[in-house]
């Protein structure tokens, strides 16, 4: 026996996740036995992997189990990159309720149910949510209420209506709160106008409301207990109205999609050909499998990277940019690129139980490959981040880093510097080689056109 | 299990000794509409056996028992709507076609 339990894989008692080698286990339980057949025999699981809703996986031996007495152990199709919540800009986060509620209807049709609707349970190939708890499934019993209904819309449409009937920045609290945003929260920072919409009334305001009635802690001694049935029509009812709510909930970047599309760079057409060219040849050199477009704007230069075959998860701080690389992606059905709403001053860290449930970005990494171009004068001077801990960072990020050196005379860094003293006089291109040799080797150093920016293709030290 | 307190299932106004002809009409309005509700949850409450290993809070199950019915039958409306919908335009196209 061997495996390394994933430190996220403890809650449920009918399996859990493990590594042996590189590769990916799941360890299915005696407990969970027989809503495992069943969820082969009903023809759920060919439904939903037809439809690509649930990742494949194929049973292997029991003797790669990681503690004895399971029942299955059954090795899921690869995901590349695992992506967390709230990571996730508006569009990707609506795309996973979909899928959840979807998968919900499917379940019910072949006489199952989800029985938990965390967002952590979907995660993204390429554009395209896939979910990949296997053992999420149990056969429905007939009148039993979704025990999942809460956790759906703390995961799901409480972060959404908030992100669009308040703020797009909300996201944010999904970071602090794992299991969900607490409907009594959502329900005090949502406008007072959406306890007209019956979606909001229904399964956010009163929902919270009727938790807290129930709360035992306020109800004193429990005298006598009940239990709820709700019938089959009335849970079709319920998710469809969840579907229809979650459907109806839009977010729009600056109103009108596109809109600045590739227009925030400073370069002029000529610059701009020259700078794709020089990172076409540096990717063609390095021909990474795995890229960090740190900055990625709307993902213009990961899929030049996506191009020469490497897998790009395209990171940016700036959830319109990021909601815009996800809808023109998406439309074009691309799975290799897997665009990411991350503030690159503050990265995911570790989260959850004793910092072991969800990974910080670094511990996604190393990449092959990371692109970092017009992202230095953002640190640097935006962040005031010293090039030596840039370099280190980047260091543990990739192999190879292919970075835009952009002087203090540009004009975007002159914007930054508009409106602020400029205490950065060691922002000069000698200062930045001399603080990134100490974790790289510079391979190449191309300037681009007269722009007076210059592309480096560096690879880190042997440790 | 969802296990659910009936005993904490009283109208705010009755708890708190409050009058409800002595209360403003907002008062009024909730606590009756808190009646009615409870009214209707009792009504459909009866033993349905469950499993899961995440809580499903009492509160959440009891709301869900309540619109549940609600929602069901919104559901079964629209579908007849739509049957209905479906059924007189294939009557308009084979008039016309």
């Amino acid at each position: 026996m061997t495996g390394a339990r994933i430190g996220s894989s403890f809650r449920d008692p009918s399996g859990f996740l493990f590594t042996s080698g590189d590769t990916l286990y799941r360890q299915v339980q005696p407990v969970y036995a027989s809503h495992y057949e069943y969820l082969r025999t009903s023809g759920l699981y060919d439904a939903l992997v037809a439809e690509s809703l649930l990742v494949p996986h194929a049973e292997v031996g029991l003797d790669l189990a990681a503690q004895p007495g399971a029942f299955r152990v059954i090795r899921p199709e690869y995901i590349p990159v695992v992506s967390l919540p709230y990571e996730w800009c508006f569009g990707q986060l609506r795309a996973a309720a979909l899928v959840t509620l979807r998968i919900q209807q499917l379940a019910m049709q072949h006489g199952m149910v989800l029985k938990d609707a965390s967002s952590f349970n979907v995660q993204f190939r390429g554009t395209s949510p896939v979910f990949v708890d296997t053992l999420s499934f149990e056969r429905l019993t007939d009148g039993e209420p979704w025990v999942a209904y809460r956790q759906f819309c703390q995961h799901f449409l409480a972060p959404l209506a908030l992100q669009a009937l308040v703020d797009i920045r909300l996201r944010s609290v999904g970071r602090s709160y794992l299991d969900g945003v607490p409907l009594d929260l959502a329900s005090r920072l949502l406008p007072r106008g959406s306890w007209l919409r019956p979606w909001a009334l229904m399964h956010i305001h009163l929902h919270a409301r009727s938790i807290a009635r129930f709360a035992q802690t306020s109800g004193g001694t429990p005298t006598k207990f009940v239990q709820g049935r709700v019938s089959r029509s009335g849970l079709e009812g319920l998710i469809a109205h969840l579907l229809d709510a979650v459907a109806g909930l839009n977010w729009s970047p600056g109103g009108t999609e596109w809109a600045e599309y590739e227009t925030t760079h400073g370069y002029d057409t000529v610059a701009q050909t020259a700078k794709r060219e020089i990172v076409e040849q540096f990717l063609k050199q390095t021909r990474p499998a795995f890229v960090f477009d740190l900055g990625a704007n709307t993902g213009e230069y990961s899929r030049l990277a996506r191009s020469a075959g490497a897998q790009v998860v395209a990171i940016d701080g700036d959830p319109s940019a990021v909601e815009r690389a996800y809808q023109r992606l998406r439309a074009e059905k691309e799975t290799g690129i897997m665009p990411l709403w991350i503030d690159l001053t503050n990265p995911s860290p570790a989260q959850g139980w004793a910092h072991r449930e969800w990974p910080s970005l670094e511990a996604r990494g190393p990449a092959d490959a990371v692109l970092a171009l017009a992202l230095v004068h953002h640190l640097a001077i935006g962040n005031n981040v010293p090039f030596t801990t840039l370099a280190s960072y980047l260091s543990r990020l990739a192999r190879q880093v292919i970075i835009e050196w952009v002087p203090k005379d540009d004009v975007q860094v002159r914007r930054l510097l508009a409106s602020r003293k400029d205490v950065f006089t060691g922002y000069h291109e000698d200062g930045f080689v001399a603080a990134m040799r100490t974790f790289f080797r510079i391979d190449e150093r191309v300037a681009v056109g007269s722009t007076g920016r210059v592309m480096y293709l560096m690879s880190a030290l042997a440790t | 299990m969802f296990l659910i307190n009936r005993a904490s299932w009283v109208p705010n106004a009755r708890k708190k000794g409050v009058a409800i002809r002595g209360g403003n009409a907002s008062m009024y309005v909730m606590t009756t509409v808190r009646f009615v509700l409870a009214v209707c949850v009792a009504g459909v409450l009866t033993p349905a056996p469950a499993l899961a290993y995440i809580d499903p809070v009492a509160g959440s199950i009891m709301l869900q028992v309540l619109i549940a019915g609600i929602l069901g039958s919104l559901l079964a409306f629209k579908r007849v709507g739509f049957a209905v919908k479906n059924a007189l335009f294939q009557i308009w196209r084979r008039l016309t076609g």
